[in-house]
């Protein structure tokens, strides 16, 4: 009863909605749509997706109240926790090798792309989420550090180890100078102004056929040398891609949590106010913005290595579309949501494909637009709401536990705060 | 010099496209101060639907007006249900709906249609042929494009200034608070903007249609091209909307020529550039007014 009562589903109003979608899923398992069939194939996907989100937002709840005791003790106990749930996470993907099979769709190399899609994502999160400029154009970096890997291939023959790690550099500083016009704009000027350098990239890459390749791109297939494991390539590039992608987790963390992301969230809130107290707005932007693309370069190179081949079709406009898509359905002010976005972006796709071939851009507008009417801070945002709402509402039955609620308030304000004035600014 | 001429008309022909385009972009970026992302993918799935009407056998004359009527209403329809909810929310929300909407036509017309591109005919009655003045070729379609444009413009003009619903249309744009004090219902007003704007992008999408092959993909650049063109005018100007339409197309037709390196393949370079150059020197474009704000 306790257990239902911390749901307070009067003020978390979407998870019933949640759980009945859910259940149309579970019913398309016995219900014939029979009469109907492509009815019931549309419908699949995303109550497929709400039967999962329910269960993730179940599960929450249902671990705010077994680990109440835990968190009952206090801040310390909180963020143990939280230490142990990143644990949790990296251990699901450290040892993803052994039950990847078991999930439907998964394979090493999608696993190893979705990553690399949460390395961009999580860039993105930085400069949208937390920096509030709109970038359409992260598909142009990734393309950046596709080439870079590709023509340091062709050219100078050059170990794709270099590449990783000149890839980076290049796009964070091409970042970085973008950043330079983009402080003359702002809302949807900048994403104008990036989609038209996202538009840009692929008949660029066409013309300078020389260093590309042209249609026909690089390729490099077999060509790669790896150190170990040569007869599993799939799992050397995933251990690779997954080790870089927790660095730079760790780092852009950090950068959020540190100077630089508080920085950045006052440029958000309010510009003025923040170069009033000192903050150096252009610099944080365009470092902003170089963070971004290096975070891009760096999962476009990882890509070219992994799928072996760049060519200039893969890095059209929808793909710098879809990354912003991803942060946002994972949740754009969040890190964690990178997590989230990246994992959708290449299994939704690939699950919905078999509807039509064009079915899995369809099916991502429509969870998109529905996404930014229900949780505009993304999956990450709403199962952080449900958290807390979970967390309250277990609290109000404990009058005991005084100091601690108010220390466990303080935490949890903070985050109240980032989430509240991304949606208060409205003009 | 006889190329040149011949260019420039092209371009101008090219150019009036990308100003009905942008013409829409302006009408609702001036009433909601939102750049609507969707609004070529809009245009195209018109077209499909045009094309899905002259595939059935009706006479151009008939499907062409049946699908603006469509689009007017689909306009409104997409302003009432997708746009109002969101209309206060920040400008990432707005940005990221629209996207949606681009993403949404696109697949949905890949998904009914396929990628396959369709021809798509000239309008009965305007000849295939062109005229020869001297050595120069001139091409009735073309004409018939600057004439539709030139319709449309003074259709609007008369809506806009003369009639009273034109007054209630600016009011709810200029001042959607006082607006609603007199009476005016603001909501619907913008949505109607909405259904105008569909309409003017339905028309830019049937009128290049028969140039560029109907697929898919055909407005994409054309919007870049639009974006680029709106910024040029002035993001709050139809008529300066128009105007940067037909120098984007000048100057995509010539710089195409004449520059060697742009060639054919990096003719939305231009367009990139001019987006970024104008936003840096004048960000209002040429006939925008500036906005002043106070903090």
């Amino acid at each position: 009863m306790e257990l239902l009562r911390s749901l307070d589903y009067r003020r978390n109003w979407f998870l019933p909605l949640l759980v009945v979608a859910g259940l149309v899923w579970l019913s398309a398992r016995w219900v014939d749509y029979g009469a109907i069939p492509a009815v019931g194939d549309l419908i699949e996907p995303f109550a497929g997706m709400a039967a999962l989100l329910s269960i993730l937002a179940i599960a929450t709840v249902v671990a705010a109240y077994l680990l109440r005791p835990v968190l009952d003790r206090g801040p310390q106990a909180e963020r143990a926790l939280r230490w142990v749930g990143y644990g949790l996470i990296v251990a699901f993907f450290a040892f993803m090798p052994l039950y990847v099979e078991l999930i439907p769709h998964a394979s090493m190399l999608k696993m190893t792309v979705a990553i690399q899609f949460m390395i961009v994502i999580v860039g993105l999160n930085l400069l949208t989420g937390f920096g509030g400029q709109i970038s359409l154009g992260q598909g142009a970096f990734f393309a950046i550090g596709g080439y870079t890997l590709a023509i340091g291939f062709r050219e100078w023959d050059l170990p794709w180890g270099w590449s990783l790690l000149i890839a980076p550099l290049i796009a964070g500083v091409l970042g970085f100078l973008i950043g330079i016009p983009a402080l003359r704009f702002k809302g949807p000027y900048l994403a104008l102004a990036t989609l038209s350098l996202a538009v840009t990239i692929t008949p660029l890459a066409k013309k300078f056929e020389e260093f590309t390749g042209g249609v026909q791109g690089v390729v490099m297939f077999g060509k790669l040398g790896v150190p170990f494991w040569q007869d599993n390539l799939d799992r050397f590039f995933y251990y690779t891609t997954a080790l870089i992608a927790l660095l730079v987790f760790i780092l852009a963390a950090n950068l959020r949590r540190g100077r630089f992301g508080r920085a950045l969230v006052a440029i958000r809130d309010n510009e003025v106010a923040a170069s009033a107290m000192g903050v150096n707005v252009a610099l944080y932007k365009m470092t902003a913005f170089g963070i971004a693309g290096a975070f891009a370069g760096l999962a476009g190179a990882l890509n070219g290595v992994v799928i072996q081949f760049v060519s200039p079709d893969q890095y059209s406009v929808l793909l710098s579309i879809r990354f912003l898509v991803g942060a946002v359905i994972g949740g754009i002010a969040t890190i964690n949501g990178a997590i989230i976005g990246g994992l959708f972006q290449q299994f939704v796709p690939d699950v919905t494909v078999s509807i039509n071939k064009s079915a899995p851009d369809a099916i991502q507008a429509i969870i998109l637009i529905v996404v930014m009417y229900t949780m505009r801070y993304g999956v990450a945002g709403f199962l952080q709401e449900t958290w807390r709402y979970a967390r309250s509402g277990l609290r109000l039955r404990k009058p005991g536990a005084g100091v601690t609620v108010v220390e466990t308030v303080v935490v949890v304000e903070e985050e109240v705060v980032i989430v509240r004035q991304d949606g208060g600014g409205a003009g | 010099m006889t190329e040149f001429i011949q260019l420039v008309l092209a371009g101008t022909a090219n150019g009036c496209i990308y100003g009905l385009l942008a013409l829409a972009l302006v009408l609702i970026y001036r009433s909601t101060h939102i750049i609507n992302f969707g609004q070529g993918e809009m245009a195209m799935f018109s077209t499909y639907i045009c094309w899905s009407f002259l595939n059935a056998g009706m006479g151009y004359w008939l499907a062409v007006p049946l699908t603006l009527i469509l689009a007017f209403a689909a306009g409104i329809a997409v302003q009432r249900v997708l746009i109002r909810p969101v209309q206060n929310a920040p400008e990432l929300t707005i940005v990221i709906v629209t996207l949606g909407l681009y993403l949404f036509f696109n697949s949905l017309a890949l998904w009914i249609y396929s990628g396959v591109p369709k021809p798509f005919p000239l309008p009965t009655g305007i000849r295939q042929a062109s005229w020869q003045v001297g050595d120069i070729f001139i091409i009735p379609y073309h004409l018939f494009i600057f004439a539709v444009l030139i319709t449309l413009m003074a259709a609007l003009y008369l809506l806009f200034q003369r009639t009273k619903l034109g007054l209630g249309l600016r009011a709810a744009a200029a001042q959607p608070a006082s607006s609603r004090l007199v009476g005016i219902n603001v909501n619907w007003m913008l949505a109607l903007g909405w259904g105008i704007a569909a309409a003017a992008g339905a028309i830019a999408g049937i009128l290049s249609a028969p140039v560029v092959q109907l697929e898919p993909n055909f407005m994409a650049t054309i919007l870049i091209f639009s974006f680029a063109s709106a910024t040029l005018g002035g993001f709050d100007s139809p008529p300066g909307a128009v105007v940067g339409g037909i120098a984007i197309g000048n100057i995509v037709a010539l710089g195409g020529r004449y520059i060697e390196f742009i060639g054919t393949q990096l003719d939305i370079v231009l367009a990139l550039v001019v987006i970024v150059t104008v936003l840096l020197i004048r960000p209002a474009g040429l006939f925008g007014r500036q906005v002043v704000q106070r903090v």
